[in-house]
């Protein structure tokens, strides 16, 4: 199990290392670029933590090209930190010289495919290693869309020969807000594919009398996504799991108790899983 | 090798990416067919997305410089930053380089022109934050001097600035004011603003600590010499020649101890600005 570590925990974390706690941390590379303390921190830090790398700024699904300084950036930063994988997102964020420093939402189409598969092609042949693709959490769907989220995806696994980051919560954020079933998401995903898991909490925001659910980052996994998550573990084998918390940041014992919790659904569906194939046998 | 170009669905990431960090909310007309409304209007779901995109960068201004919020208030520092989001969005996805001009921009927007003082604490704030992100390299310091002091005597040895030195000046006592903006005591007294004096400050960074300094204008020619000069005999004896009260020796252990110097040895060719 992981977390993500964020700057209030930086002293905690190298003056007493909670390595029983927690096995690895995930950063943000975009807060290291171009030294200075933080980097500082997260060159101790990672003497005691294997690190994965979480990149919110290459802006893959852009149909321009990605930022070649970025890229050359996140090139420097993977050379000296030696992170144990690389990912970020199937969206956009960068457009003209415009960078939104947000995750904006593609239309599900073959365009888009080829712009997201020319851009990871770019990074994956510079940065000379495979990246995870997170599935993004979304608030519009477009007229345009030629095929469903999971279509997307595996079409992109197979013709990038990427890996996938599943975000658990934002498969239940976008099945609440599209109308569509969170089970057969994760039946038709190429599992296979997938190297990583993410699990975090949504908001719930009044709209025009309609509810909406908001990938926030903000609070403790609600029920619905833990349920998700057993129905996961109980169809396939585990991954590297991270809880996830980027606003209102709680204590670290906060993130430590749903690691555990995370960890304790892994441990009792495999038990289960492995019963079952016994009782097959 | 830079990778191909394409501009199928550029126009509609253009225009949504214009709109979003735009001072107009009104949705562009022909993005109406492309998206599904489906129960929460159009409107209603990219105001989503312009709370994210506005509402972060805002936070990204408010955080990097927060002395401003108790000196003009929240709602008052939350406008300003908003008028410099549209006017200069992010061009990268690095934000810590993002509103290095934010100083200026303050300085230059009317509404706030009245406060004289508000563009150079957020000045400070702004130095403290490269300071911040600067490269490491190790310091001259008094546990390494001796090393170096027979080079630096002879010019044989280059000193400069650290890279997360920074100096500025002020008509107002600047930095007074961001400490006391950051005071959580209510009594504290509130420093004259009078803008009849120059104040000369120099941040650095002391291991993980940065600081900002009150520096006499002495010290500031002296820093100035440094960075133009880099030869410590020729920035003493110009600084000595331009002011009248240049205390070398209590200046010089102070600044070992801010750590604001580097040494660079060009007689032997190499540079001491060892990256750590």
């Amino acid at each position: 199990m992981g977390v993500g570590l964020r700057h209030p925990h930086y002293r905690q974390i190298i003056e007493d290392p909670p390595t029983e706690k927690v096995s690895w941390l995930e950063v943000h590379p975009e807060n290291y670029f171009g030294g200075g303390i933080n980097y500082k921190f997260l060159e101790k830090i990672r003497e005691d933590f294997p690190i994965s790398f979480h990149g919110v700024g290459l802006s893959l699904g852009s149909a321009q090209p990605v930022n070649v300084d970025h890229v050359q950036q996140l090139k420097k930063l993977i050379d000296l930190i030696e992170p144990f994988q690389f990912s970020d997102h199937a969206a956009w964020s960068m457009s003209g010289n415009a960078h939104l420093n947000d995750l904006m939402p593609l239309a599900y189409t073959d365009d888009n495919l080829d712009n997201l598969c020319r851009n990871i092609d770019y990074v994956q042949n510079t940065l000379g290693q495979q990246i995870l693709i997170e599935n993004p959490s979304t608030y519009m769907r477009f007229t345009q869309d030629e095929m469903t989220e999971w279509e997307f995806l595996n079409s992109l696994v197979s013709r990038s020969e990427c890996a996938l980051l599943l975000d658990i919560n934002n498969i239940v954020v976008q099945a609440k807000n599209h109308g569509f079933s969170a089970h057969e998401y994760i039946d038709n995903i190429n599992f296979n594919a997938v190297k990583e898991m993410h699990l975090a909490g949504y908001t719930k925001r009044e709209i025009e009398g309609q509810t909406l659910y908001l990938d926030t980052h903000g609070e403790k996994v609600h029920k619905d996504v833990w349920q998700l998550f057993e129905y996961t573990m109980s169809r396939y084998s585990a991954v590297h799991t991270l809880i996830e918390w980027d606003n209102d940041i709680p204590s670290l014992d906060v993130l430590f108790e749903e690691a555990k919790k995370a960890k304790s659904i892994i441990d009792q569906t495999k038990e289960r899983r492995c019963m079952q194939n016994d009782a097959a046998e | 090798m830079m990778p191909p170009n394409n501009f199928k669905t550029q126009p509609y990431q253009e225009r949504l990416a214009k709109h979003l960090v735009s001072a107009d909310e009104a949705v562009p007309r022909d993005m109406s067919s492309m998206i599904y409304e489906g129960g929460v209007s159009i409107d209603g779901r990219l105001s989503i997305y312009r709370h994210n995109v506005v509402g972060g960068l805002e936070d990204v201004i408010l955080k990097r410089f927060p002395s401003l919020v108790p000196l003009v208030g929240k709602e008052f520092a939350q406008a300003m930053a908003r008028a410099y989001i549209y006017e200069y969005p992010p061009e990268t996805g690095n934000l810590n380089d993002y509103a290095a001009n934010y100083p200026d921009f303050v300085r230059a927007f009317k509404p706030a022109q009245e406060i004289l003082f508000l563009a150079d604490v957020a000045h400070i704030e702004n130095n403290e934050h490269r300071a911040y992100y600067a490269e490491f390299v190790s310091p001259l310091t008094i546990n390494n001097l001796a090393e170096y002091a027979g080079g630096l005597e002879e010019g044989d040895i280059l000193l400069d600035l650290h890279p997360a030195t920074q100096l500025m000046v002020s008509d107002y006592p600047a930095l007074d004011i961001r400490n006391y903006a950051q005071k959580d005591d209510e009594t504290a007294q509130a420093p004259q603003v009078v803008g009849d004096l120059q104040h000369f400050y120099c941040t650095a960074r002391q291991d993980m600590r940065v600081s900002t300094y009150e520096i006499t204008h002495e010290e500031y020619i002296f820093l100035e010499r440094v960075s133009e000069l880099k030869q410590l005999n020729r920035a003493l004896q110009e600084t000595i020649n331009m002011t009248k009260n240049f205390d070398f020796t209590k200046t010089w252990q102070n600044f070992l101890k801010y750590q604001i110097f580097i040494v660079k040895n060009e007689k032997a060719g190499t540079n001491e600005k060892n990256s750590k």
